[in-house]
């Protein structure tokens, strides 16, 4: 009994295997601030980029050479060890504690109400690692400052605004701005901002393939809150945490993971107060989370580091404040001590599209 | 003009690359592959291959590095339970035809990790990077006669093989 699948059985299982794949606007934001400085070198200069860029998953080379490496992270660093094989349960009782207080916190009981001429602005601010730039023998690599913007209508179906801005900015960590300009890798890349617009916060359908069109088959999840995906979302914490859990790849960071996805949900700002409550609580239950900083400073702002290293030795933080409840931003932190990458994340009510809130 | 190269093929290139390898392997990848084009943009000749198909073969050519990992991904998900299935969670998940058709995506899965590579390329260049025959000839700079005789054995083949494997699968689970 020889029975062949049809031409459309064939399709069919094509169009399915692995389609459940997502794309992290970060790390496509990373590497386009990576190719914008290699673009910007003189061409006839030597430069070899190499391979390995600065998405947030990878190892990088020069995290060897830590003599040259400054350190970047101030503040009392109150635990770093980790434990293989001996990870404890659930998180520490100290970071517990504190989480289970900034659930509790009024700002995470209800949210801001945005009227029907109103939007809500999400401001995210953060530094990105550019590394790994090697010309005449010397290496670079630096934290570039980026600014992303987003304007959220009082409906899901009407049009957003996001901004983004690459200010120029950089904090070096290999090399120094006047060597590097000497390199000629820097050309004039001065501050560069472009903008998107779409309903639905679905700034890239058209890049799709094949196209679409915005608000339909959004991509959603944890990196995309969609009302509908959020809707999915267990509100009771331990629930919630073993979605988190299923949901975060198994891709050798470990919980460590767990802990990014939890980052990159809260980084979007579109979590709504009982989620975020919920997701406090829910990272409770995460074995071998603690307190890494306290005080932590993320960009003039004071709250607890809880964080967790992977087996590479990277530590990943979520910053929040436990007296008032406000998540502040997130980190990458290398075995040394150097932030990788920050972000720094603040929500307003405004009154206009492309409005930035008083400070 | 690479900011809206970029901006233009990212999204689409990094999927197809997650498809393959895993969306991490994939944020490297398209890193990688600007970069190399931007190396060879000298070299690049508009008139043999239009942009995207070029793209595309750069990140073919990065992707071979990653050959173990991808096979390893097609072994996994050919050794996922049905009940596993995520997309699915309400009654309708149960269906037998669901069942069936995660069975074969299964089998599909399976039988890709056995094809050669360059068969593999033209497959998925094809049915998941949505290259014609032309473009994904520019892409992987072979005749286009080539590539479409290849996509027909391949397909051909795959439809026997993955239900021989379906056969093969049930005889064990029996």
């Amino acid at each position: 009994m020889r029975e062949m699948w049809t031409e459309d059985k064939l399709d069919e299982a094509l169009t399915t295997l692995h389609s459940d794949v997502e794309t992290d606007e970060q790390a496509l934001a990373r590497a386009r601030a990576q190719l914008m400085v290699a673009a910007n070198a003189e061409p006839e200069r030597e430069l070899e980029v190499i391979g390995h860029t600065a998405t947030s998953r990878g190892k990088r080379w020069w995290l060897a050479s830590a003599a040259a490496v400054a350190t970047v992270v101030a503040g009392a660093l109150v635990s770093q060890t980790i434990q293989f094989g001996d990870t404890p349960a659930m998180a520490s009782a100290q970071a517990a504690e504190l989480l289970n207080r900034a659930a509790s916190q009024p700002i995470n009981a209800t949210d801001p109400p945005v009227g029907p001429n109103q939007y809500r602005y999400i401001g995210e601010h953060a530094w990105w690692v550019t590394d790994a730039v090697v010309t005449q023998g010397k290496r670079f690599s630096y934290l570039g400052e980026n600014v992303q913007e987003t304007w959220e209508p009082a409906a899901w179906g009407q049009e957003w605004l996001q901004r983004r801005t690459v200010t120029g900015e950089r904090k070096w960590i290999t090399g120094t701005e006047d060597e590097a300009r000497k390199a000629g890798i820097l050309g004039d890349s001065g501050p560069s901002t472009e903008e998107f617009r779409a309903p639905c916060g679905d700034f890239f359908a058209s890049d799709n393939q094949p196209v679409r069109r915005p608000c339909d088959h959004q991509v959603d999840g944890w990196q995309h809150p969609t009302p509908e995906w959020l809707a999915t979302l267990p509100r009771d914490p331990k629930q919630l945490y073993d979605r988190l859990r299923e949901d975060a790849p198994r891709n050798g960071r470990g919980n460590a993971e767990v802990l990014v996805y939890a980052a990159d949900a809260l980084r979007t700002g579109l979590l709504p107060a009982d989620v975020r409550s919920a997701l406090y609580r829910a990272l409770t239950y995460l074995p071998g989370l603690e307190i890494t900083e306290q005080p932590a400073n993320l960009d003039g702002h004071k709250g607890t580091a809880f964080g967790i290293k992977d087996t590479a030795d990277e530590r990943q933080d979520v910053i929040i404040d436990p007296v008032n409840g406000q998540f502040i931003g997130e980190r990458e932190v290398s075995g040394n001590g150097t932030v990788l990458s920050s972000t720094s994340v603040a929500t307003a009510v405004v009154g206009k599209m492309g409005e930035e809130p008083a400070s | 003009m690479f900011g809206r190269l970029f901006d233009q093929h990212s999204r689409a290139l990094h999927r197809y690359l997650a498809r393959r390898v895993g969306a991490n392997t994939a944020d490297d990848l398209v890193a990688e592959t600007f970069l190399v084009a931007l190396q060879r943009r000298a070299s690049y000749d508009p008139d043999r291959a239009a942009v995207g198909p070029w793209l595309y073969g750069i990140a073919t050519n990065l992707l071979r590095r990653h050959l173990r990992q991808e096979l390893r991904g097609y072994a996994a998900t050919s050794r996922l339970a049905t009940a596993e299935s995520r997309t699915g969670d309400g009654p309708e998940a149960r269906v037998p035809d669901r069942v069936d058709a995660d069975h074969r995506v299964r089998l599909l899965a399976d039988a890709l990790g056995r094809l050669n590579p360059g068969d593999r390329d033209v497959l998925l260049l094809t049915s998941w990077a949505g290259l014609d025959s032309t473009e994904v000839a520019e892409a992987l700079g072979i005749p286009v006669g080539t590539v479409r005789s290849r996509l027909h054995r391949v397909r051909k083949s795959l439809r026997a093989k993955a239900s021989v494997a379906a056969r093969k699968t049930e005889d064990r689970d029996a």
